[in-house]
């Protein structure tokens, strides 16, 4: 009947694993080397490899494999498509199944599998970091990583509490959509039915009211950040320090390992 | 409308926010109540007791995680969401209503639900002004922009556009919350006008515990997802204290009494709800007193 019972996309899930307790910057660092690692990988071991490790800080997280099946979903279809672009459009290699002007080439599928195999990595690897990271956390590791900008003149806090203002609202936008979406069906307004003009009218009943309210959230923000003198971060102090554990210079090692890893197989 | 047949029963409801994740949430738990017919009714608790849900589940829009629910005849369970012949006899108007408004005028935003229900265009049209009667707001709105209303008429255009669907029941949560007192008690006398005129029933959830005691005839008491009390308000008032951990306030008029009677003997009667039924009460106190035997 409703989407509402289940958790926004990729939102914090509070918990108390290994990888919710690393420090950000590690797992930010590890994300940004991890995603070309699976993309440059060219052989069967690499992305097996690479597989167990995605697979393994699955299971260490303790995250239910509903939620992470939920934050698949949506690009279920993308990846499927971009599989069936592969299995179509490449001619290299022997020619397994013909129908007409249609043939499926052994090498189509391979490259159709592992494109998929890659896809699933990625999304789901970088998943794993805004599920078992607060956005505040997410936020201070980012704008730590980039600090060196800001002697050339970048405004890195500026640009993290952007970010971090983001990643807050996407959960409360989500719910007010729900919240709206209810109202709407509550008029007999449902999205499940209906010919094209109709849903387009439908969606228009939700869109609509979402957009006058984010603007209105985001003018009260202003205010209210105004009114408490917010200066972009100037001379201020944090309540958080970062730390680096043992977690981290462990998983930095398994950093160092993949890298020497994908190089040599 | 009339809600002769919508009495509300509800057995053992158990409703469950984001099950089998860390961010779990037990909303309402076996939840048993029973709402006769056509009354109308109110919904008090803290915030988190779970009010806000039971207006989603018996709107339709939630289905309950255990337990059953009937309403008008009809059975809504886990498995079984409710007909959609169940969900257009009932309307609900959610916290801050206008938040939904989307239409380029105040007819076409009032026409929506009417039209989802597959009326046509001429009952359409009759309906949109009946409802625009019915919540106060001057034919002269209708092809004005909704975005341009005052915050009031902003509220009342939007139960227009429930009213509209001319439901058996209308499920209310905190309808007046955000207006001044005149648009409350306006709001309010409206409801009140079409639940005696029409037989529509109202359940109403609030958090203003006077004017749960002026308009309910039946009030259920909701904390931590279970019902606690139900009977009418002045069962429920004339206890003079309530539990401390159901988070309530009295009537602001029960606690005046509540004072005066300090210093009356014999005490007045605390089911008086509003200041004109108050001054009624002590004219017949003084008059009883100065024929009384002394």
């Amino acid at each position: 009947m409703t989407r509402i019972a289940r958790p926004a996309l990729g939102q914090y899930m509070p918990g108390d694993s290994p990888l919710h307790r690393l420090d950000p910057r590690t797992k930010i660092l590890f994300i940004t080397v991890y995603l070309p690692l699976v993309m440059l990988a060219d052989s069967a071991a690499d992305l097996a490899l690479l597989a167990a490790v995605a697979l393994g800080s699955a299971l260490l997280s303790r995250i239910s494999p509903g939620v992470l099946y939920g934050t698949l979903k949506p690009l279920v279809f993308l990846i499927a498509l971009t599989a069936l672009f592969h299995l179509v459009f490449t001619r290299e290699g022997e020619a397994v199944w013909r129908w007409g002007p249609l043939a499926l080439h052994d090498e189509g599928i391979k490259q159709a599998f592992w494109t998929a195999v890659r896809f699933l990595l990625m999304v789901l690897t970088a998943s794993l970091l805004p599920l078992t990271t607060t956005p505040l956390a997410l936020t201070d590791g980012l704008e730590r990583l980039l600090s060196p900008l800001k002697r050339l003149g970048v405004p890195v806090h500026a640009l993290a509490m952007m970010m971090s203002i983001t990643l807050r609202f996407i959960p409360a936008i989500w719910e007010e959509a729900e919240k709206i979406t209810l109202a709407q069906k509550a008029r007999g307004g449902a999205l499940d039915r209906g010919g094209l003009l109709f849903r387009i009218k439908n969606a228009a009943s939700i869109l609509i009211p979402l957009f006058i309210s984010t603007i209105r959230r985001a003018e009260e923000l202003a205010l209210a950040m105004e009114s408490r003198c917010w200066r972009g971060g100037k001379e201020r102090t944090r309540l958080r320090e970062l730390r680096f554990t043992e977690l981290d210079a462990a998983l930095s090692g398994l950093l160092a390992g993949l890298l020497v890893a994908v190089w040599l197989l | 409308m009339g809600g002769g047949d919508m009495e509300i029963v509800v057995e053992e409801m158990s409703v469950c926010y984001r099950q089998g994740t860390s961010l779990e949430r037990q909303a309402l738990s076996d939840l048993t109540l029973k709402i006769p017919a056509g009354t109308f009714a109110g919904v008090v608790g803290a915030t988190g007791s779970g009010k806000s849900t039971l207006i989603r589940v018996l709107g339709g829009l939630l289905p309950p995680t255990r337990g059953r629910v009937r309403i008008g005849g009809e059975q809504i369970t886990p498995e079984h969401p409710p007909p959609a012949s169940l969900m257009s006899r009932i309307g609900v108007v959610f916290q801050f209503p206008e938040h939904q408004l989307f239409a380029e005028t105040v007819a076409e935003d009032i026409a929506y639900g009417p039209r989802n229900l597959g009326l046509p265009e001429e009952e359409v049209m009759r309906r949109v002004r009946r409802a625009m009667e019915w919540v106060g707001l001057s034919p002269e709105l209708a092809e004005r922009s909704p975005f341009h209303l005052s915050g009031g008429e902003m509220r009342r255009a939007a139960v227009a556009g429930v009213l509209a669907m001319e439901p058996q029941l209308l499920l209310l949560d905190e309808p007046t919350a955000g207006l001044d007192p005149a648009g409350r008690r306006e709001l309010m006398e409206r409801i009140r006008f079409l639940h005696r005129e029409r037989g529509m029933g109202v359940l109403l959830v609030s958090h203003n515990m006077d004017e749960v005691a002026h308009y309910v005839d039946y009030l259920l008491v909701l904390s931590e997802g279970r019902c606690v009390f139900s009977g009418t308000p002045s069962q429920l008032f004339s206890r003079g204290e309530l539990p401390g951990e159901w988070g309530l306030d009295l009537p602001e008029m029960v606690r005046l009494i509540r004072r005066l009677n300090e210093r009356l003997d014999p005490p007045l009667s605390l089911n008086r709800f509003t200041a004109d039924e108050l001054v009624e009460e002590l004219v017949r106190y003084r008059q009883h007193r100065f024929r009384g035997p002394e």
